[in-house]
């Protein structure tokens, strides 16, 4: 195959990536970051990795896990500069100023509360889980463990959450 | 737990939704000048295919000017380089320090960190580590702890005490070279703004708090009560020097920067004397966090940043008018959309370099070369030599 037919071929496969993926990747990161606009920058750099990285895929196939991948990796970035004013939100009462009246996505339900209280793995875990609806060996390739860590990630994150509710 | 597993599904759903409903979902974008953060969030969107096509294009068509190495052959490397990585065991979350010798990354013994204290269930926390000029000692933090890492001569054996020191809740901390003071920048009374183009968090309080490490006692203050941007980031470059971060803030002289030097030897507690560091023309940082040194003799900022072909690397630039002055290294074979420099050696010619992706990874970047070693496995990690 002629350099410029490979390259379409990368250009295609990565549109069609794109097409079907993007708006369940923005979905990903809207519940581990907690806004559209961050969201929005985290999967543009992913899709951008993916682009630069495209042609050291062992397989066009692993590409959705690349970029999975790296959204995930963005979010945890993401959440370590955010910390530092998320860490000071009880301060606010203390301005004059009006806090922000806009909640995140993560503060809008019982459940969601509860999900954010659990380690980060099993958050991860279970909304790879419930939300993407992959299966124990996606989820395995998007978080590079094993099938197994998955399943007990998963069945600890359930009864995590059971127990926060009440309903264990 | 069916109906657990439903209504997780069903509420994570709407989450997505709702927040998505509030706007519509922005396309991609064609990568350049997208890191100015708030100025350009919003300037070109363009449709989702015509964006996938331009990124491709403005990648492949961009290979402009190669810039050069480092003039300076490979001496000084620190004999060795310490990790903190994040560790799950038994589904807590702890980190263990592990030294490393520099050249081969082979592991020459660890500690393991205890467990973090007065960390509220669920609430984020992160390490930090910064090198004493003798290549022995270090500074971790741990949510609002601090320990000292006394590493042996050979790096075979390393003792860890914690400090007579409790953070404020802080952005980061650096170690001063002679090994006796922390710098700490730290960051309160912060909230979600609304600038122009769209909400960031912003902090009307930051200081800049040098502490004593023997006694635990502040020496020194700096304040200021103008709006900063989270920054999370700051190295002690000479004695009497830190850089630290404020992305896209504006000094007392209107001047906005990222990079900002405050002399902690001159007079005075206003944080805005600060000195703006210049970034070069086409400056595009790698990452939204562009971690930054200076060497040791205060010319030169080490970063890694995108340059202007698309490609990434560690540079050096001129603290004094930002031009680029030399490459450490080209990330050859990396995935140049987000590394950062973690620590610089005391020669200022080794950078650690930690990048992310979809996996994440250390390397040394010396001599043009970016060479992967191990250590750090997880974004949390950090490292330091």
């Amino acid at each position: 195959m002629r350099p410029a037919d490979r390259a379409e071929g990368a250009s295609s496969a990565l549109a069609e990536l794109f097409r079907e993926h993007h708006m369940e990747l923005v979905g990903l990161a809207v519940l581990m970051v907690g806004d559209l606009a961050t969201a929005e920058d985290v999967v543009q750099d992913a899709f951008e990795g993916l682009h630069r990285g495209w042609q050291g895929l062992h397989q066009p196939s692993s590409g959705l896990a690349y970029v999975r991948s790296s959204v995930l990796n963005g979010c945890r970035s993401v959440h370590r500069r955010a910390a530092v004013a998320r860490r000071h939100a009880p301060r606010l009462a203390e301005l004059a100023i009006q806090p922000d009246e806009l909640p995140t996505a993560a503060e809008r339900g019982e459940l969601a509360q509860a999900l954010r209280l659990l380690p980060r793995r099993q958050r991860e875990v279970l909304v790879l889980r419930y939300y993407l609806d992959l299966d124990a060996a996606e989820i395995a390739a998007t978080l590079q463990i094993t099938q197994g860590a998955v399943r007990t990630t998963v069945a600890r994150g359930l009864a995590a959450l059971a127990r926060q509710l009440g309903e264990d | 737990m069916a109906s657990l597993e439903d209504r997780l599904r069903s509420e994570l759903r709407q989450i997505v939704d709702d927040t998505m409903g509030q706007g519509s979902v922005r396309p991609l974008r064609a990568p350049a000048r997208r890191r100015k953060r708030r100025l350009v969030r919003w300037l070109a969107p363009v449709t989702a295919m015509a964006a996938v096509i331009g990124v491709i294009t403005t990648a492949t068509l961009a290979r402009s000017l190669a810039p050069q190495q480092s003039p300076v052959a490979v001496t000084g490397m620190p004999p060795y380089y310490v990790t903190v990585d994040y560790v799950t065991v038994d589904h807590a979350e702890n980190a263990t320090a592990t030294i490393h010798a520099s050249a081969t990354g082979t592991a020459l013994s660890s500690v393991r960190l205890p467990t973090a204290r007065n960390v509220p269930t669920g609430q984020l926390f992160f390490w930090s580590i910064s090198a004493a000029a003798d290549d022995q000692t270090f500074l971790i933090q741990q949510a609002q702890e601090l320990f000292m890492l006394r590493v042996s001569a050979d790096g075979r054996s390393a003792q860890l005490s914690e400090l007579p020191v409790r953070l404020p809740p802080t952005a980061d901390v650096a170690l001063s070279p002679d090994g006796s003071t922390a710098a700490i920048e730290s960051m309160s009374s912060c909230r979600t703004m609304e600038f122009t183009v769209g909400y960031e968090p912003a902090c009307t309080n930051t200081e800049i708090r040098l502490i004593s490490l023997g006694t635990g006692v502040t020496t020194r203050t700096w304040s200021t009560t103008a709006v900063t941007s989270p920054g999370a980031w700051i190295s002690w470059t000479r004695a009497s020097q830190v850089l630290f971060l404020w992305p896209g803030t504006a000094g007392a002289t209107g001047q906005a920067a990222d990079l900002w030097l405050l002399d902690v030897s001159a007079p005075g507690s206003n944080l805005l004397a600060a000195r703006p560091v210049p970034m070069p023309g086409g400056y595009e940082p790698s990452s939204p966090v562009p971690y930054a040194f200076l060497t040791p003799d205060g010319s030169t900022v080490i970063f890694s940043a995108m340059t202007d072909d698309s490609s990434a690397g560690t540079q050096a630039v001129s603290a004094r008018t930002g031009k680029l002055l030399y490459m450490l290294g080209q990330h050859t074979g990396v995935d140049p959309s987000g590394c950062n420099v973690l620590s610089l050696g005391p020669a200022g010619l080794h950078a650690l370099v930690r990048c992310g992706g979809p996996s994440v990874f250390l390397g040394r970047v010396d001599n043009g070369r970016f060479t992967r070693l191990p250590g750090i496995t997880d974004s949390y990690g950090v490292a330091a030599w």
